[in-house]
């Protein structure tokens, strides 16, 4: 009889290890080194830092001072200091909950045309495919690419109460732009006439990023067609949907810009001024830079607050699709 | 549970024919697998059952009604897709639960059969978590359960273990086995994968370039393969297809560069070129007065259980297999034989197996192909 042991074999290791080692310090390089190989990620930034520094930054800066000064546009005159006098009289004023409220009005009106015209013609233009369907795209698109103040001078005249074909055609002589009531209606429809094409393109991206799977599993899982877009397709939709408000709710009033300013500088009676045409019309026609810039400073607060809170909402909508 | 036959199903992409003239009678009850290799047409075939795709020809019939042209939400079919199309806004319950919305079931009864699916599945834990919240295995189970909720005609699986690990895999696959025969239903599986089709499969559909290549039960698919294709395309490693010449030398033989080997036939027939098939299974080491193939041995791998060895034989190359250790390694000679009834014949030409048949009449005309087969 031979004497033994049951000995554990040892885990396999690639190398011998030396029983005496110590734990291996971890391999160090020098400083610079390791600032060089830190450094090229910070370097491609920096082009687009500065141009957001000199172009945003900066002017926002700038306005912020200037809403605490009074100038009246003349680089001879001079900029006095007037602490908060530039905000209160900017509350007192009347116009600006007039402008609010034309601008909450733009902003409801603009809803038609950058989310339910968009997501009725995405749903029902999915089956034109191929080239008919780039056609279909580039038709639907083409006003984007009507530069505003060209649009604005034909849709002038298509407005026009003696000659225009709008009032031929519905047969009553209205003065669309320069009645208080259909001014604003005017003025939202043109903007969303030329917005309308962007907003499908983005519709339709948002369904081309859908898998197809979804709605094929959900046919054949007894789904009509009505009840797969309800229940699947336009739930999986609403993070574009959601990007469309966003977009709305923060650009709608500087869409309408160049058409006020060209159709109804801002009339009639301040029918169609809003926020954006309010700070202009105070920093370029009243020459006061101190009161735009305080209206400006202000929107530019609000609309924050506004963006913080619908970015939230779209991040909590947008888990969907994986 | 439901027949589904189809009758000359086609569809052509443009130019191209992703499925060709398919006819098919998928028993009730029947675990019927469509293999073949990526681009053959088997999801072509299966999305054309589900209506998902419309047919360039042909008829599709679920017992003895023609629902060619119905809608997939008629069809009375489920399907697991590859993707799991899992709706990623919803619950795991909702998602179980979606036929039965869609077909306006009430609240509570629509509560009670998921409950009952997830019990069978394993998920009632999972039922209020979403899809992304799922391993892939748990996804694949809500796939099913969305399946299995509403008691279909048939099921159409697409690939649906393709995105699992080894091997939970091979779990999967055994509970799938087991669904099927506790439902007794009617499945129709798509699949690339050879040890699926040859594990769960009652009947295996081989489909190439859009065409039946072969339809059987795994075992005549794998023992009397109908084509090179099937031949090549079964076995891991596949069978080895050498060509030959086929001659009467008292006995019908193959032989080739380095190889003469023993059909098993005593007949005569005019000498023909053939492809010999043998699996690497069937090949034995022999001593090199008996070997039938002569060969060098290139590489040899080792599977655990068992080693292959990668010889050539003249400019064929052929492989065996063995169980561990073989007793053979790289740059050894390779003295081989296999059993005649082991051997298979095909046509070089159309790749079709070739079966001896004695010539009924001794005085008529030789038969246009003659054929030799010993299997």
């Amino acid at each position: 009889m031979v004497a033994g042991l049951l000995v554990e074999s040892p885990a396999g290791e690639g190398v011998a290890r030396p029983r005496s080692a110590a734990a291996v310090p971890p391999a160090r390089a020098v400083w610079w080194r390791r600032a060089l190989r830190a450094a090229p990620p910070y370097l491609y930034l920096t082009p687009a830092v500065i141009l957001l520094v000199v172009w945003t930054y900066r002017p926002l800066a700038q306005t912020v001072q200037l809403s605490f000064h009074s100038w009246n546009l003349l680089p001879t005159s001079p900029i006095r200091e007037v602490g908060f006098a530039n905000y209160e009289r900017l509350l007192d004023a009347p116009d600006l909950g007039a402008s609010l409220w034309q601008t909450l009005v733009v902003i409801l009106g603009m809803l038609p045309f950058t989310l339910v015209i968009p997501v009725l013609v995405g749903l029902l233009s999915r089956r034109v495919r191929g080239r008919a369907g780039a056609v279909y795209r580039a038709l639907v698109f083409a006003p984007m690419l009507v530069a505003p103040v060209a649009g604005a001078a034909v849709w002038q005249w298509l407005l026009d109460p003696s000659a225009g074909i709008v009032d031929k055609v519905i047969g009553s002589p209205v003065n669309w732009l320069h009645e208080a009531g259909t001014a604003q209606i005017a003025i939202i429809v043109i903007t969303g006439w030329h917005i309308v094409g962007f907003a499908v393109l983005v519709v339709s991206a948002g369904l081309t990023g859908i898998n197809p799977d979804y709605v094929a599993a959900a046919g054949v899982d007894g789904a009509s067609r009505a009840q797969a877009t309800r229940w699947i397709t336009l739930p999986l939709l609403s993070p574009t949907m959601a990007f469309l408000v966003l977009m709305t709710v923060l650009l709608s009033a500087q869409w309408t810009f160049p058409l006020i300013d060209t159709l109804t500088q801002g009339g009639p009676a301040g029918a169609t001024t809003n926020i954006y045409y309010l700070l202009w019309d105070y920093g370029f026609h009243s020459y006061d830079a101190g009161l735009g810039a305080a209206a400006g400073v202000l929107f530019f607060v609000g609309f924050v607050v506004l963006a913080s809170g619908l970015v939230l909402l779209s991040d909590r909508l947008s888990h969907h699709d994986d | 549970m439901s027949r589904i036959r189809l009758e000359g199903l086609t569809r052509r992409f443009g130019a191209v024919t992703a499925v060709d003239d398919v006819w098919l009678d998928v028993a009730d009850g029947e675990f019927l697998v469509l293999l073949g290799p990526s681009g053959c047409g088997k999801s072509t075939l299966l999305r054309m059952i589900a209506g998902l795709l419309g047919p360039t020809g042909g008829r599709v019939l679920l017992d003895d009604t023609d629902i060619t042209h119905t809608p997939p939400r008629e069809r009375d079919l489920a399907m697991v897709f590859q993707s799991y199309a899992l709706y990623p806004h919803l619950s795991v319950a909702r998602n179980i639960g979606f036929p039965l919305r869609a077909r306006r079931l009430r609240k509570d009864a629509i509560r009670t059969k998921v409950d009952e699916v997830a019990a069978v599945l394993d998920l009632t834990e999972l039922l209020a978590r979403k899809p992304k919240e799922l391993s892939g295995g748990q996804r694949q189970r809500v796939a099913l359960g969305r399946a299995l909720v509403r008691d279909p005609g048939a099921f159409l699986m697409d690939e649906p273990l393709s995105n699992l690990d080894a091997k939970l895999r091979s779990s999967t696959r055994a509970e799938i086995s087991g669904l099927h025969q506790r439902l007794g239903a009617t499945v129709v599986y798509v699949t690339h994968d050879q040890v699926e089709a040859m594990t769960m499969a009652t009947r295996i559909v081989l489909l190439d370039h859009g065409k039946l290549e072969q339809v059987g039960t795994p075992e005549e698919v794998y023992d009397r393969p109908a084509s090179t294709f099937v031949a090549g395309f079964l076995g891991s490693p596949p069978m080895n297809l050498v060509p030959a010449t086929a001659e009467s030398r008292g006995t019908l033989r193959a032989h080739a560069t380095d190889l003469d080997i023993d059909l098993g036939i005593p007949a005569e027939m005019p000498a023909r070129p053939v492809i010999l098939g043998v699996r690497p299974e069937h090949l034995r080491l022999t001593t090199p007065e008996d070997a039938a193939l002569r060969g060098v041995v290139r590489t040899v791998e080792n599977l655990g259980s068992e080693e292959v060895a990668h010889c050539l034989v003249g400019d064929a190359r052929v492989c065996v297999r063995g169980p561990r250790p073989l007793g053979l390694r790289a740059g050894d000679p390779a003295h081989l034989t296999a059993a005649p009834e082991t051997l298979h014949l095909f046509d070089p030409d159309s790749g079709r197996r070739l079966a001896w048949q004695p010539t009924p009449d001794p005085a008529a005309a030789e038969p246009e192909v003659p054929l030799g087969s010993p299997a």
